[in-house]
């Protein structure tokens, strides 16, 4: 077989087809596979820290809001009964009024509307003015101490806004703010001189509201204890007929509350678990029962009345008090007292880690500590990408000897890294996932799932698991890209 | 040019007039040939601090279609250095290298790696072997990265491993196979896209004489029927003894070049003994 001497003629390199990148791609996977897991394992574990931290914030927040809805719930009957009968304070008013600004709740407008016989645009009005002066209260309130003092002298609170409303003082207070930088006053200080300008007729206009809603709960009141004028209002409430329910509705609802039958049976059954509380607790505290007590258990001294509390589900302690309360009344009791003491210490343990109030819901520590972990998942996951390819200029040269082309390193090496992104990514999303919702658990106990974010959490995961993708590729452009242009022969020698 | 008795290699005279003919013959040897690679004046430079090595140092040589080349030379001649030139995987410092009269600097990325894909096949020193794949898959790798189909590049690569009598060890792994293995599974890669090129870096280094032997008479086959362009680097006497030309390199310059016809080689002579 003889041929003509073959010629060379030079065209560029074709592309090669992405599937193909992809199977040789996991050819090297696997036969690196060691080296491959503990990429893996890294992204893995970065992923894992940053959904950890993500999932821990939004299940600490769903405990707190579902702790903090519960105890609202819980405290129903003399949350109401307060609204109905206590007189308010000026400040008290303001603040309250300023949160309901908040509220795009008609019906609750207009309640405050009939209470007080004001008309609903005049009561937003007012509220509008509430919500700014609250602004720059909480300005003057969060200022530190020295700069406080320069800006407004020693006066507090409400006494502040009124001194500047003052025109000397308010052009003492510019000259005084000019050369601090990092005071920045809400919307700018024309905002505040407008808020001043007006600050003497707000305070006038609630002052009046103020009385005029004060008018209505004190009728209230005295109307409420005209109905039973020998036991306080909340006892007599918990053992009323039926029809006097009905006769105390009409007295709220005529003042312009609203209040549903359904929702004073709530109040009622609520009082008469507390009033229920009160009598189990006084015949704890009896000298008898004490002595009792002490006998049944064989104690020095007996518990104090809360641990006592605790124990009413105790078929001795149900024994020493069966002459007085049922079994089904005394667990009912325990219920209720073991349920609130419980919340508290969850919102107690929540301060701090997490902010209730604001929407993002992220208190500044666990920020911090979700930045960190951003910062540590991209430390490492380029740490392992660059390590992992700058092991391998040798095999770069040796195939861009053969004839791959630059672009086809690069998404070798990128499609490389978005695999063992991928991978790590769903792993260390289930494990950060997993320790997450135990730790919860281990803290909190089941009410980790009464308020599942689901959504949130989904959420956390699609961020996380992107994160650990988008890094991971991130992070091998450069040495992918830095090796692929390297002349093969200067690749080589870079061991 | 006739033989001499031994004694005459030694004098001045005899080594003049043998260097005037065979330049002539040279000369005569590259007409009506075609120049497949040209060289001019290439250097290249290697600088570690204030010492520069001068690995390649006005390198001129033509390589002729079809020809079978060796170079020879000491350890750290230049050898592969120029060979890296050739087979575009390095750049020289200064100087030109032409293949088929396209100036290898003027190649894009892309036209370079189509060169060193489909045209140039390369046997290293140190083999390079993908050490992930079997020996198998290293000899499809070029054919892939030249858009064969897998199920054609199998077949292929199959017969190139038996062509170095490697089929039975198309699944190993190089940390699995010998030296001498290795280096045929290298050679068998060089050839898998039919290179119209062959840059042979010590191909025969490993192998036993049996082996070997085998391997030149791949290479002549090659060379001879499917008029490959093989140069080599070689110290072994039977590759040299089918060569076309042979070329001398020392401290980075060719040093010289002769046809194999005008050499009397024998073990002894090869003109070697006068870099010892
Ligand atoms: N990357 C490098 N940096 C510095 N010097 C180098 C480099 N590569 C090669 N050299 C030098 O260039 C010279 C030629 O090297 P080359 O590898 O071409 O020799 P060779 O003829 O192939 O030798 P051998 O027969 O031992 O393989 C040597 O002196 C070597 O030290
Ligand atoms: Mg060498």
């Amino acid at each position: 077989m003889s041929s003509s001497p073959r010629t060379i003629d030079v065209r560029p390199q074709q592309k090669l087809p992405l599937s193909k990148t992809f199977s040789l791609c996991i050819n090297g996977v696997k036969h690196r596979i060691l080296r491959s897991a503990l990429t893996l394992a890294v992204v893995a574990l970065a992923v894992a820290f940053f959904m950890f931290l993500q999932t821990e914030t939004r299940l600490l927040q769903s405990v707190g809001r579902g702790a903090q809805t519960e105890l609202e719930d819980l405290r129903f009957a003399n949350r109401r009964l307060n609204l109905y009968t206590q007189n308010r304070r000026i400040s008290g008013q303001s603040k309250v009024l300023a949160g309901q600004q908040f509220q795009n709740d008609p019906a609750s407008w207009n309640e405050i509307s009939a209470v007080t016989g004001w008309d609903v645009p005049r009561i937003k009005r007012l509220a509008q003015a509430a919500k700014q002066e609250q602004t720059y209260l909480n300005f003057f309130e969060d200022l530190p101490l020295g700069q406080r003092v320069i800006l407004a002298g020693k006066t507090k609170s409400r006494q502040t806004l009124k001194v500047l409303a003052d025109d000397g003082a308010w052009e003492e207070f510019l000259l005084n703010l000019e050369p601090m930088h990092n005071v920045s006053v809400p919307e700018g200080p024309d905002a505040l001189r407008t808020v001043l300008d007006s600050y003497a007729a707000y305070l006038e206009e609630l002052g009046a509201f103020n009385r005029a809603w004060n008018l209505t709960v004190s009728q209230v009141r005295d109307d409420l204890e005209a109905l039973d004028a020998e036991t306080a209002l909340s006892e007599s409430l918990a053992s009323a007929s039926p029809a006097k329910l009905a006769q105390v509705r009409e007295l709220i609802t005529r003042a312009g509350f609203k209040l549903t039958a359904p929702e004073l049976e709530k109040i009622q059954s609520q009082l008469q678990t507390q009033e229920q509380l009160k009598t189990v607790s006084a015949a704890l505290n009896r000298n008898t029962m004490m002595e009792a007590w002490k006998k049944t258990f064989q104690e020095r001294n007996a518990p104090g009345l809360e641990e006592k509390l605790s124990r009413l589900d105790e078929t001795k302690v149900q024994k020493l008090l069966a002459d007085e309360f049922s079994k089904e009344s005394l667990l009912d009791v325990q219920q209720y007292f073991l349920r609130s003491r419980e919340l508290e210490k969850t919102l107690q343990a929540l301060a701090g880690r997490i902010d209730l109030e604001t929407a993002s819901g992220i208190a500044g520590r666990q920020m911090f500590l979700l930045l960190i972990s951003l910062m540590v998942c991209m430390v490492g996951i380029t740490n392992a990408m660059l390590m992992s390819i700058s092991e391998r200029f040798r095999e770069i040269a040796t195939m861009k000897c053969l004839g791959a082309t630059d672009p086809f390193i690069l998404r070798q090496f990128m499609l490389e890294a978005g695999i063992q992104g991928a991978a790590g990514g769903l792993i260390g999303m289930g494990v950060g996932f997993l320790i997450a919702v135990g730790k919860t658990m281990i803290s909190f106990g089941w009410d980790t799932f009464t308020n599942f974010p689901v959504g949130g959490v989904f959420l956390s995961a699609l961020i996380s698991f992107c994160c650990g993708v988008a890094l991971s590729i991130l992070a091998s452009i450069y040495p992918s890209w830095a090796a692929s242009r390297m002349a093969p022969m200067e690749a080589m020698r870079i061991e | 040019m006739g033989r001499l008795p031994y004694g005459a290699h030694g004098s001045d005279a005899y080594r003049i007039i043998q260097t005037i003919f065979m330049e002539f013959n040279e000369t005569s040897y590259a007409e009506n040939k075609e120049v497949v690679v040209s060289i001019h004046e290439i250097q290249r430079l290697y600088s570690r601090g204030t010492e520069t090595v001068r690995a390649l140092d006005g390198v001129d040589l033509n390589l002729y279609r079809g020809e079978y080349a060796c170079v020879m030379g000491p350890s750290g001649s230049g050898k592969t250095t120029l060979f890296n030139m050739i087979g575009g995987l390095d750049s020289p410092t200064a100087g030109r290298v032409f293949i088929d009269g396209v100036d290898m600097a003027q190649l894009n990325a892309k036209e370079l790696a189509f060169l060193r894909c489909r045209k140039i096949g390369y046997v290293f020193q140190q083999f390079n072997l993908n050490t992930t794949m079997t020996a198998l898959e290293n000899v499809m790798l070029p054919m892939i990265f030249a858009g064969m189909h897998p199920d054609n590049a199998r077949v292929r690569g199959m017969a190139l491993l038996s062509k170095v009598q490697l089929e039975e060890r198309w699944r190993h792994r190089p940390k699995e196979m010998s030296g001498g293995q290795m280096q045929r599974v290298a050679i068998a890669r060089s050839l898998a896209n039919n290179p119209a090129l062959l840059l042979c870096d010590e191909p025969t280094g490993n192998l036993d004489l049996k082996t070997g032997k085998e391997i030149h008479n791949l290479l002549y086959d090659l060379n001879k029927n499917d008029k490959v362009t093989i140069i080599c680097n070689t110290h072994d006497h039977n590759m040299l003894s089918v060569s076309d030309r042979m070329i001398w390199m020392t401290d980075g310059k060719i040093d010289r070049i002769a046809l194999t016809a005008d050499v009397h080689i024998e073990k002894a002579s090869l003109g070697e003994e006068d870099y010892e």
